[in-house]
């Protein structure tokens, strides 16, 4: 069988554990630059405030229900997903991370599911709903209708919790299907399941056809312990000011493709083909978006060569007279370093390769010591004018000896 | 590291990277006159600070306190305790606490079915925690860290 745990408000949970202050009010967390909404506490779940609600809309609407804004705190959110998840591996059975706050479990006997939940509130402090079926696709049924209230979901008469699903909300079926299906006349998960198997191949392809089946209690999704490494990194943010000067923007991708470049060594990947992009205020007459690829020579994770091809592309992109909003680098043809292909034609300087290697280990290991950021390239600024805003964002409780919960006794 | 003197010498550089590069693979353990140390065989991991003072590390924490109501618990202002939330609160531990949306910390005595928070220092009272509070216990403190100089 399949439990499917999941975190309940995670981001927001995370921030009353340390301040249980803040369960006292309804309380939100703020995308990077407080731009809007990311994550609610149940209470402003039950003022009915949207997901992606933006701050300048809602403000008023906050202030006058006494809703608590905080800014992420992805540090700190990062770190209480691996205790939820080192957690879990105590049960010493196959284990799935699916994403920041979801993870699959096989387990054989369903009554574990009140033990993992009470074990991981115990232990992290984070309330968790668990969803147990058959299939992975059932547990994410079972775990919506674990996280009403009942706090753990076994599914063992599939058709009692599929007749009143709307198929929509079938994992792997989702909103891009629904018109179709309606039109159909399907409207409920028990009426898709019950549909024939060659007519489902035909209006929802294999894929559909498997998550069909899947409701029907076979399972047929891969189990994944070991997902295949990621086939694009994009490292992008939003400016907190209209960014009009070059000098400005070179600071600023000079930063996402150091990150980036940093991204890839921590997981030991090399990076083929880099692009940049950068666009305007959307809500502005003037908006202008533009993009620049580059195939570089030699696949490569180096902070200096991806900078210094990004910022090579943002010459010839750069245009006066706008004020930029966002902007980013993303990197695809993703394989793993040590499995690197040489090419025929780029000239391969050994020595030279092997220097870089080596200052980019002390750069990662002088940065992994002292703080993220400690040293970087000068072309990253000093003072960057870019820089998100994080108004309100709490401390690393966990993560920095400088930032530990203080508590008065 | 070979270290590079600036005009103000208030910059220090250094070199990151040997000067001498070779690629001939390299030894762990130095062999002399072909002899192996005695001690080889012998030779264990340095002692990890972790190893001792967390026992669950996805359910430890650490917690700055301020305040002397712990004193005589040896527990004084400024130190750092380890909070283990794995551990069972039992009578006579000392325990992290949320009273009423604050965080407390004091030795928890269970008598008669009720539950008192007892401080260490005769300058403070202790506190009878009824079903009516809002009260729940965080994690149970199993070390504490006070800086001696």
């Amino acid at each position: 069988m399949y439990a499917l745990i999941d975190c309940n408000n995670f981001y927001a949970s995370c921030e009353e554990l340390f301040n249980p202050k803040l369960k006292k009010n309804p309380l939100v967390v703020l995308s990077n630059n407080d731009g809007c909404v990311i994550a609610r506490s149940k209470k402003s779940k039950d003022l009915k405030i949207p997901m992606g609600a933006p701050l300048f809309k809602w403000r008023d609407f906050f202030f006058r229900h006494n809703v608590a804004t905080l800014s992420s705190n992805f540090t700190l959110y990062a770190d209480m997903s691996a205790r939820v998840i080192a957690t879990l591996e105590e049960f010493a059975l196959p284990l799935e991370v699916y994403s920041i706050d979801e993870s699959f479990l096989k387990l054989d006997d369903p009554r574990m599911g009140a033990e993992i939940r009470q074990k991981v509130m115990q232990w992290t402090g984070i309330p968790v709903s668990i969803g147990i079926a058959k299939t992975k696709t059932l547990a994410k049924v079972a775990n919506k209708e674990a996280k009403k209230g009942a706090g753990v979901v076994i599914i063992q008469a599939i058709d009692d919790h599929l007749k009143n699903l709307p198929v929509e909300e079938i994992w792997g079926i989702g909103g891009r299907y629904k018109e179709k299906l309606h039109s159909y006349g399907i409207r409920t998960a028990l009426e898709l399941k019950n549909c024939d198997d060659t007519w489902i191949r035909k209006k929802l392809t294999v894929g559909g056809l498997r998550t069909v089946w899947e409701l029907r209690g076979i399972s047929s999704i891969d189990w994944d312990p070991d997902p295949e490494i990621q086939k694009s990194l994009v490292y992008s943010r939003s400016f907190s000011n209209e960014i009009t000067k070059k000098g400005d923007l070179h600071e600023a991708i000079s930063s996402f493709a150091a990150g980036a470049a940093e991204k890839l060594r921590r997981h030991d990947l090399i990076a083929g083909h880099l692009t940049i992009f950068m666009n305007s205020n959307r809500f502005k007459e003037d908006y202008i978006s533009a993009s620049l690829s580059y195939t570089l020579p030699r696949a490569t994770n180096d902070t200096m060569q991806l900078v210094k091809e990004a910022n090579r592309m943002l010459h010839h992109l750069y245009k006066e007279g706008y004020g930029y909003k966002r902007a980013g680098v993303a990197l695809c043809d993703i394989s793993q370093a040590p499995l690197r292909q040489l090419d025929l034609f780029a000239s391969y300087d050994r020595t030279l390769n092997k220097r870089s290697e080596n200052l980019m280990k002390s750069l990662d290991e002088i940065n992994h010591r002292y703080g993220r950021k400690t040293l970087h390239l000068a072309a990253e600024g000093l003072t960057p004018r870019w820089k998100p805003l994080s108004k309100n964002k709490s401390a690393a409780y966990t993560t920095d000896w400088d930032e530990l919960p203080t508590i008065k006794i | 590291m070979k270290e590079f003197k600036t005009l103000d010498s208030k910059l220090k550089i250094y070199r990151t990277f040997s000067e001498n590069e070779s690629d001939l693979p390299l030894f762990l353990a130095t062999v002399e006159a072909g002899f192996p140390s005695p001690a080889e065989d012998y030779v264990e991991a340095r002692l990890d600070l972790n190893k001792l003072l967390i026992k669950h590390p996805a359910a430890t924490f650490f917690v700055r306190v301020q305040g002397h109501s712990m004193r005589d618990a040896n527990i004084h202002d400024g130190d750092v305790i380890v909070v283990d939330r794995a551990l069972t609160p039992t009578c006579g531990k000392i325990v992290v606490a949320v009273l009423n949306g604050e965080f407390t910390l004091k030795r928890i005595k269970i008598e008669k079915e009720s539950l008192f928070l007892l401080p260490e220092n005769p300058d403070f009272k202790p506190i009878r925690i009824t079903s009516e509070m809002d009260f729940e216990i965080w994690g149970v403190v199993t070390y504490i860290v006070h800086k001696a100089c």
